[in-house]
Parts: structure tokens; sequence; C-alpha cells
């Protein structure tokens, strides 16, 4: 990045996103405090609504935990990764509410502080039923605050984006706390079957996703045999779709090597950004296009248009016999290399 | 992601993939079953003088705000049994109930041959024996307020009876 | 336990005013220094990252106080072609 940080940089997709989302939450809200009362005439308002805010804050976790596996599988879901970040800072704010409805009915009105207390009231770590799986919900919450306030990407720019991803791996950890915080709280107490069928289906859903696309990232990431010369074979050249890239893995990470304009070139596919899977973006008015946030890259020198500053390891390709080879050495970000002209290509040489 | 980070998501996952299920259905294995309320706890309503018969023909008695809506229940052990609900609820603290065959005059508290009958509250329906050899109509119930120590009303048991406070 | 859990969450309400302190100060005077695309950045985008500046400070103000800038990422292919080591 080099242009001048905003709050947020409002466009019409992240605004169709918002609103689709908040209304969505809205109706799920509005919703649940309709039903539940019918369900169970004796629920107090201030539970009823730390229940509503509770799961709302829990499915929407859900969602969030099942975007990045499914944009892996099918890039059909791509644009829910687009704002997903928006859709975090809603969910700590739903988090946030739940935990003080929690701390002000259960923990306002004792000599100890609500935190304190929160803490201290149930030392039964031993028992199941009555383990304080309030500490569990803290324990997530602390983690979901975290990350809503390293969302900007101001944040992954000062942390660098591996740093960044590997605190907002963090999620894995809040998840798991939260289905121990439903499994030890909510449903040691309510019994009903749907409730526990959603939260075990909920588990396998979360569970399954993660490991497809898991299987399939281990699977994309063998190395691949290197001649005698170190360099690596990638496919043969008419196996590359116009603007798009093959992938090959070598010299520790992915590289792209993208076709256009009857040229190849290579660069390290790890978007500097959010480190998106560049290999799997397209040629968009010339220029490398991150399928995740639509960040942008000279496909000749790795490095982003002016006034941006990005710049990605670029790497030497061959032709042999019709294949396409590459040197897993790279050259240092935004080093131009001259493209390799496709023959018979239009733009190309002739064969 | 980097390879470090998918490397290191895999791993998270698989070590996940055990611990979330072990853990869901451990706590779902050893969650205790508590039974909701059931007809089974009716003993327990009754040791606590709930009448739990169903209403029968009943008289409204006394004077607002302090009526009681009696139900003869018939005789058990020689002794009347009468079914008595607040209507409206009453709202005076620890109300003991008093039958007494005198009339002790308005505001008088309950004296000592006055026989403690049992306790009222909010709008529940209690069952209350009268003293052995009580006939019907007769005597008056006093209505206490150990904490206010007051009565609170006076309501006679006779059929035309009006409740005089 | 009751006096653990209060020392706790004092010290996290210390980190958090102290923070809080740091990050009034880095927002206006440091923010521009450490990162150039914070240079005239809106007011809305200083206030948005304060929460951030608030749990993080320690890291910020080491670097504003060495004078240092937005890091560059490390990953294999960028180790090899910067450090030449591979």
């Amino acid at each position: 990045m080099s242009v001048s940080y905003k709050a947020v940089q409002w466009n019409r997709q992240k605004l169709v996103y918002d609103a689709v989302l908040l209304a969505a939450l809205g109706t799920y809200l509005v919703g649940f405090h309709q039903l539940a009362p019918r369900l169970d005439p004796n629920v107090e308002p201030m539970n009823l609504r730390m229940r509503a805010f509770g799961s709302a804050a829990f499915l929407l976790l859900h969602v969030v935990l099942s975007i990045g596996p499914l944009c892996r599988i099918d890039r059909r879901f791509l644009p829910l990764l687009y704002n997903r970040r928006h859709m975090g800072v809603v969910l700590c704010g739903l988090a946030l509410y739940h935990a003080d409805l929690a701390l002000t009915w259960y923990h306002a009105y004792g000599n100890l502080e609500p935190v304190v207390s929160l803490f201290v009231s149930n030392p039964a770590v031993g028992s199941v039923a009555r383990f304080p799986f309030e500490w569990l919900g803290a324990g997530a919450l602390a983690i979901l605050v975290l990350m809503a306030a390293t969302s900007h990407d101001f944040w992954l720019a000062n942390l660098t984006a591996p740093t960044w991803k590997a605190l907002h791996m963090g999620v894995y950890a809040a998840y798991a706390l939260l289905v121990g915080h439903v499994a030890l709280g909510a449903l040691q107490t309510n019994t009903h079957p749907g409730l526990t069928a959603g939260v075990v289906l909920g588990a396998l859903w979360i569970l399954g996703v993660h490991l497809v696309a898991a299987h399939r990232e281990r699977a994309a990431d063998t190395p691949a045999t290197a001649g005698a010369d170190g360099w690596v074979e990638v496919c043969a050249v008419g196996e590359i779709p116009e603007d798009r890239a093959r992938v090959v893995f070598a010299g520790g990470e992915r590289i792209a090597v993208f076709r256009y304009d009857g040229r190849l070139s290579a660069l390290s596919a790890v978007c500097q950004h959010q480190n998106g899977p560049l290999g799997e973006g397209r040629i968009v008015d010339g220029l490398v296009t991150c399928p995740w946030h639509g960040f942008q890259y000279r496909p000749d020198c790795g490095a982003a248009p002016e006034p941006f500053t990005e710049k990605l390891p670029t790497f030497d390709l061959a032709l042999r016999q019709g294949r396409v080879w590459v040197n897993p050495r790279p050259h240092p970000p935004g080093t131009p290399v001259e493209p390799l002209p496709v023959p018979g290509a239009p733009g190309g040489e002739a064969a | 992601m980097i390879h470090a980070r998918r490397r290191a998501h895999g791993r998270i996952f698989t070590v996940l993939a055990v611990a979330v299920p072990g853990a869901l259905l451990a706590s779902l294995l050893l969650r205790p079953e508590v039974p909701p309320i059931q007809g089974g706890d009716a003993a327990l309503l009754r040791a606590d003088g709930f009448a739990l018969a169903p209403p029968t023909e009943a008289r409204t008695l006394g004077a607002a705000p302090h009526t009681l809506v009696v139900e003869s229940l018939g005789d058990r052990d020689g002794r009347r049994v009468l079914a008595l609900r607040p209507e409206p609820a009453i709202l005076a603290p620890d109300v003991l109930v008093y039958w007494t065959d005198a009339d002790p005059g308005p505001d008088a508290l309950p004296t000592a041959d006055a026989t403690l009958l049992g306790s009222l509250s909010g709008a529940a329906r209690r069952e209350l024996l009268l003293p052995r050899g009580v006939g019907p109509g007769q005597g008056r119930l006093l209505l206490y307020s150990l904490s206010h120590q007051e009565v609170v009303a006076q309501v006679g048991l006779g059929a035309d009876a009006e409740a005089d406070r | 336990m009751i006096a653990i859990v209060e020392t706790a969450v004092t010290l996290a309400r210390l980190y958090g005013a102290l923070g809080l302190a740091f990050a009034v100060a880095f927002v206006l005077l440091g923010i521009q220094r450490v990162d150039p695309s914070a240079r005239g950045a809106s007011w809305g985008f200083r206030v948005a990252v304060i929460p951030g500046v608030v749990l993080l400070w320690p890291l910020l103000a080491l670097r504003w106080l060495r004078g240092r800038q937005t890091p560059v990422e490390r990953n294999a292919h960028r180790a090899a072609a910067t450090g030449g080591a591979r």
C-alpha cells in the first residue's frame, strides 16, 4: 500500500455485503425474540436477549469459518471472502454484548467486581454439569476482540501478512473454546435434541470442510522434482489458459506461471496483502489480480502498479520441447524478467 | 497463506478433528439427567399444603381487596377440608391462617384459643383442615401477617357471612 | 483466588490505560513515521486503529523508538531471493 489509509474503503460490493449481513442478523434476532418464548414461555427477557445474541455470534462464527475452506473448494464462494473481516467485527460485537448481558445479569449485584466474580464464583472445574463454561467464553472473546481490533489493512501491513495470519488463526482456538462454552453451558441444561443436533452437525461441518480443504492444499504442495540443472518442469505450454496461471510448488513455496498476450511470466504465488492464492487469480487489464481482494501486480516484474509499493519475487522461465520449465531460484521482489514468448501465439514469436 | 501457515492449518484441524468431537461427546454423555417436573412431584406439593384436586364448586368470601375463593373438599379423618385461593393474589408477607369460633372484633390479634391452620401466599390454592368437630359455615378465618404482626383480613365461613374488618 | 484474579484484572487495566495513552500520541504523531501510508490518512482510520494499538502498543512503541518502518514479510521465496542462502 502507499495510498493513504481510510477507516473503511467503501465500495458498492462492501455496502451490499454489509447490508445483507445486517439484514440477515436483524431477521435472526427478531425471529429469535418471537419464536423462543413460544418454545419456552418461562424464559426471562434478559436470558432471551442473552441467548439471542450468543447464538447469533456462534452461528455467525460457523459462517465465517466456512468461507475460507469453501473458497478453496469452489471459487464461486469468493465474493463471501472479500469482506469477511466486516463479518468478524460484527461477530465480535455480538459476542461482546452477550458477555456484557451475562456479566450484568449474573455478576453485577454481588460484592465483587463483575469481571472478578466471573472468574472466582464457580471453581467447579472437576464437574461437567457445573463446569465454569464462562471461562471458555471469556477466552474466546479475548481472541475475537484481538482479531477485530487488528482487522484493518494497517495491521496486515505492519504485522506482515504471515504474522497477521498466524494471529488470526487464533479463531480456531476461539472456535474450540466456544464449542466447549456451549457444550458445557447451554447444552447441559437445555437437553432439547434439536439444539444438541445443531451443535454436533455444526462441528462436523466445520471440521469436514476444513479437513477437505487442508487435504487439497497438501496435495497441491507436493514439491515438483527438479531436473539435473535444478530447474523444475511446470506443464506443457498449451495447458496454461490465456490470462490464467499454472501453479507449481518449488523453492519452498508456490510459483504461478501466467500466460497473457502470447507470453509467459512467473511470480511467487502469495499475494503480499493477505497472502492470497495469486496463482488462482487472473490477468485483468494486463495485471495479475489476486482472487481475494483484487490486489494487482505487473506479471513481468512482480511490482504493484504505482502508487502501490508491493513487490513479489520473480522467476526465470524456459521452453524445452514445448514444455515450460521454471528456475526455482527467485529474483529479489520486483526484479523485471523478460517474459517468455509462446511460440505460435499472437503476440508471441513465430514457431 | 504461506506454506508454513498452510501446514499449521492442516495440523490444527487434525488436532481439532479429534479434540472437538471428543469433548462434545464427553460433555453430552456425562450430562446429568434432570427430569422435568412431572406428576411424581405431586407428593411434594401436597406435603406443602397445595391443593392439587381439580377445582370444584366454589364460593368467594370476604371483602375486597382480600377475598378468598373457598371450596369445600369434604371430610378427612373426621375433619372438614377447605381449599383456599386468594383472589386477587395476597400481597402481605408471611400470611398465617387461623380459625376461631369467637368474634375477636376488628383488628384484634388471634387469641390463644384460635387454631393455626396453615399459611397462604400469592394466589396459590392451599388445602387446610379445620379443627375436629367444626361444622359447615361455622366460625371465621383470620389472615395474619407474621412480619407485619397484624390481621390482614377476617373471613366469615357462614354461607351468608359478610367479611367484617 | 480472588486476590490473584483482582491483581490480573488490575494489571490488564494498567496495560490498557498505558496503551490508550500511547495510542492517542501514536495515532496523532507516530503512525505516519512507522507507516508511510498513514501520512495524511483520515481521522476515521486513526480512530479505527486505536483498539489494536491499545492491545499491541509495546510492539509499535519499540518500532517508533527505533525509527523502523513497516516490515516486509518473510517466506521461503523472499528469503531465498534476498538472503541468497539457498
